[in-house]
C-alpha cells in the first residue's frame, strides 16, 4: 500500500532500533539504538552515562526555549537539561554523562533562511552542557551536509553518516 | 465559515493524540511495537481521497459513522500484507490462509484502535463521540471504502484527519481517515474564536489556483524533457512544521530551493528523485553531462535553471490573481537526505509559528514505466497567508489567467529562449 514516503518508514530499523523524530527526545536504558535521520541545520544532542548503559537522545531545531516554554525536545538548552534529569531518574550518574553533538549544518545559502541557525543550535547546547559540567566527548556539526546519527546505548557508540555513504564514529 | 488557526492547531493535536492512543492499543495486543507516523490534517477533494485509494492493493479494514461531538465517517486500513501479520500475531500464528478467521481479527483489532483514535479526540475536544456498529470494508478499488456521492464532491474541500502508524522494525503499512462532516467542522469553529483566522472559501479559491499552477508546471515540464507528465497529488497540508521531514522521501534528494518575499512570503522547495534529477538533465542538457558521481556540474546548472523557470512562472501565477508582487531569490541546489533538505526550512519558520500550511504537489510521469517524480512544496509564512487570502477575490480564480507564460519552455529543449537563458547563466544546454 503507498502511503506517505516517509523517512521514518523507509529508514532501516530492527525492533531494538527507535527513531528520534524532530523535536523529540527518547531516553533508553535497554540497549536500543536511538536514530536521529536527516539533520541539517537540527542539532542531535546525545546524552550517556557508560556505567548505567543509561542513554539519551533529542532531534532539536531551536537553540533556546522560550519563557512560555514548549516541547523540550525542540529546544538544544531544554533537552540537554530535560535529557540530564531523566538519565539521573533512571539511574544514570550525573557527573559520569557524557555527550555528543551532531548536526548544525548549512544545507542551503539562501540569504534570509535561518541565517546560522545551525551555528547558534551548536552553541546554544554547548553552552548548556558547559553550565551543567558535562564533557562533551565528540561532535560532527557544521559544514554543508545533512547527516544521520545513530547512537547504540548498549555500547556508547555514536555512527555518524551522510548521504554520500560517509560514515565515522565519533 | 472562517478557519481558527489555533482551532486548527488543536484539530491537528487531536489527530495525533488519538493516532498514539491507538498505537499504545495495538502493542499490548499484537506485541507489535507500534508509533505514531506521519499526521496530518488535510485539504483535499473527493476526487484525491479516491484517488488514493485507488492503488491497486488490497485493502481490509473497517469504515463507521461518528456522530454526537463530532459526525463523519472514519476508516481504518491495512493493506493485505499487514493485515494477515496483524491477524497472525492474535490466531497464534495463522499463515493467513483461513481468510474468514483472518478478517475477524482485523476487525475487532480495527474496532480497539479506531476507539482508541476516537477516545483521543474526545479527550481533546471534551465531548462524548458516539461510534456506530463497523462495516468490515475491503477491496482494491477506492469504492469499496467510499462513497462517491459521499465525500467533498466537485470542487469542495473535505477536511482530512489522516494518521499513520508504522511497527517498529517491520514493514507495516496501515492508514486512518476520518473526515468530518462540514456541519461538524463548522460548529467546530464557531465554537472557538481567536486573532488570527482564514475564510476557507477563500482557501479552496486558493487551492483551485494552486491546482492550475501545478497543471502548468507539469505541462512545462513535459514540453522540457518530452516525457508526459501530469499531476498526481495536491493537497494543502495544514500539519506542525515539526512533522513536515517525515513527509519527504527518505532516499537523497536533488533539490532547489527558493525563498520568495511579497504577499504571501515563504519558501518553495522543489525535490526531485536522483533518477528523476537525471533524467532532467539528460532531457536537457544531453547524457554527456552526468558524470559517474550523478548530475555533473553542468548538470547541477541545469537542475537549478529549470526549477527556476518553474518556480517563476508558479509564483507570478499566484501574484496575478492576488493582484499582488512576489519575488524570489535565485535558486539555491542540495544534493542531500530528503530530511535535511526540508530541515532549515522548518527550522526557518518555527522562529515564528509552530504549524503551517503546506501546498505539497507531486508530478509524475504518466507512463509508469518511467521513473520520473517531482515534489513541490510551497510553505507560505502564516501571517502572509492570512493577508494573502485577504486580497483573493474567489469569482476571479477562474477567470484570471494564472499562467505565467514559461516562454522558455514552449518549443522544448531545443527553446531558443531555453539556449538564451542557459548562456546568461553560462550553461552549457
Amino acid at each position: 500500500m503507498k502511503t506517505f514516503e516517509s523517512a521514518a518508514a523507509d529508514a532501516p530499523t530492527a525492533p531494538d532500533r527507535l527513531l528520534v523524530g524532530v523535536s523529540d527526545y527518547v531516553v533508553a536504558e535497554d540497549g536500543e539504538t536511538l536514530v536521529a535521520y536527516g539533520l541539517g541545520a537540527c542539532v542531535a544532542v546525545a546524552l550517556y552515562d557508560p556505567e548505567a548503559g543509561v542513554g539519551a537522545l533529542a532531534h532539536t531545531m531551536l537553540p533556546h526555549q522560550p519563557a512560555e516554554g514548549g516541547s523540550p525536545g525542540k529546544y538544544a538548552d531544554e533537552a540537554v537539561r530535560t535529557m540530564l534529569r531523566e538519565l539521573v531518574a533512571r539511574g544514570g550518574d550525573y557527573e559520569a554523562a557524557e555527550a555528543w553533538l551532531v548536526g548544525g549544518a548549512e544545507i542551503f545559502a539562501l540569504p534570509d533562511i535561518a541565517d546560522g541557525a545551525g551555528e547558534r543550535n551548536v552553541a546554544a547546547a554547548r553552552e548548556q552542557l558547559a553550565a551543567l559540567d558535562v564533557a562533551l566527548a565528540g561532535m560532527a556539526v557544521g559544514g554543508s551536509r545533512g547527516r544521520t546519527v545513530e547512537f547504540d546505548t548498549a555500547t556508547g557508540e555514536v555512527r555518524v553518516s551522510t548521504a554520500d555513504g560517509h560514515e565515522e564514529v565519533l | 465559515m472562517r478557519l481558527d488557526v489555533d482551532a486548527l492547531g488543536t484539530f491537528y493535536e487531536m489527530a495525533r493524540e488519538g493516532a498514539q492512543l491507538a498505537a499504545d492499543r495495538l502493542t499490548p495486543m499484537t506485541d507489535i511495537q507500534a508509533r505514531v507516523g506521519v499526521t496530518r490534517l488535510d485539504f483535499t477533494t473527493g476526487e484525491a481521497i479516491r484517488a488514493e485509494l485507488d492503488d491497486d492493493v488490497e485493502k481490509v479494514g473497517i469504515r463507521v459513522e461518528l456522530t454526537g461531538g463530532m459526525d463523519g465517517t472514519a476508516l481504518l486500513l491495512f493493506d493485505e500484507a499487514s493485515a494477515e501479520a496483524v491477524a497472525g500475531t492474535l490466531t497464534d500464528g495463522l499463515d493467513g490462509s483461513d481468510e474468514a478467521l483472518t478478517r475477524s481479527a482485523i476487525a475487532e483489532v480495527s474496532q480497539i484502535m479506531n476507539s482508541g483514535f476516537v477516545d483521543g479526540w474526545a479527550d481533546v475536544l471534551r465531548t462524548e463521540i458516539d461510534v456506530s456498529t463497523p462495516d468490515l470494508v475491503a477491496g482494491t478499488e477506492p469504492e469499496a471504502f467510499v462513497d462517491p456521492d459521499d465525500v467533498a464532491t466537485g470542487d469542495d474541500l473535505a477536511v482530512v484527519f489522516r494518521s499513520q502508524i508504522e511497527a517498529v522494525g517491520t514493514e507495516f503499512a496501515f492508514r486512518h481517515y476520518f473526515v468530518p462532516t462540514a456541519e461538524s467542522i463548522e460548529a467546530l469553529f464557531q465554537r472557538r474564536t481567536a486573532g488570527y483566522a482564514l475564510e476557507y472559501e477563500k482557501l479552496v479559491g486558493f487551492d483551485r489556483m494552486a491546482h492550475r499552477g501545478a497543471e502548468t508546471v507539469a505541462e512545462n515540464l513535459t514540453k522540457m524533457t518530452g516525457i508526459e507528465m501530469d499531476v498526481d497529488i495536491r493537497r494543502i497540508n495544514f500539519v506542525s512544521l515539526d512533522a513536515i521531514p517525515e513527509d519527504v522521501p527518505a532516499e537523497p534528494q536533488v533539490s532547489v530551493a527558493f525563498s520568495f518575499d511579497g504577499l504571501p512570503s515563504g519558501y518553495l522547495l522543489f525535490l526531485f528523485g536522483e533518477r528523476s534529477a537525471r533524467s532532467l538533465v539528460s532531457a536537457t542538457v544531453g547524457e554527456s553531462e552526468l558524470d559517474e558521481s550523478g548530475i555533473g556540474a553542468f548538470g547541477q546548472d541545469a537542475v537549478q535553471e529549470l526549477s527556476n523557470v518553474m518556480a517563476s512562472g508558479l509564483l507570478d501565477g499566484w501574484a496575478n490573481l492576488l493582484d499582488t508582487t512576489i519575488d524570489h531569490t535565485t535558486p539555491t541546489y542540495a544534493h542531500d537526505m530528503g530530511a535535511a533538505v526540508v530541515d532549515p526550512l522548518i527550522v526557518g519558520l518555527s522562529e515564528g509559528q509552530e504549524f503551517a500550511f503546506v501546498f505539497d504537489t507531486r508530478i509524475e510521469a504518466v507512463d509508469a514505466d518511467i521513473e520520473f517524480d517531482l515534489d513541490i512544496f510551497a510553505i507560505p509564512d502564516e501571517g502572509d497567508l492570512e493577508r494573502a487570502l485577504e486580497r483573493l477575490e474567489v469569482g476571479r480564480v477562474d477567470d484570471t489567467p494564472t499562467r505565467a507564460e514559461f516562454t522558455a519552455a514552449a518549443d522544448g529543449p531545443d527553446s531558443e529562449d531555453l539556449r538564451e537563458l542557459a548562456e546568461m547563466e553560462g550553461v552549457d544546454l
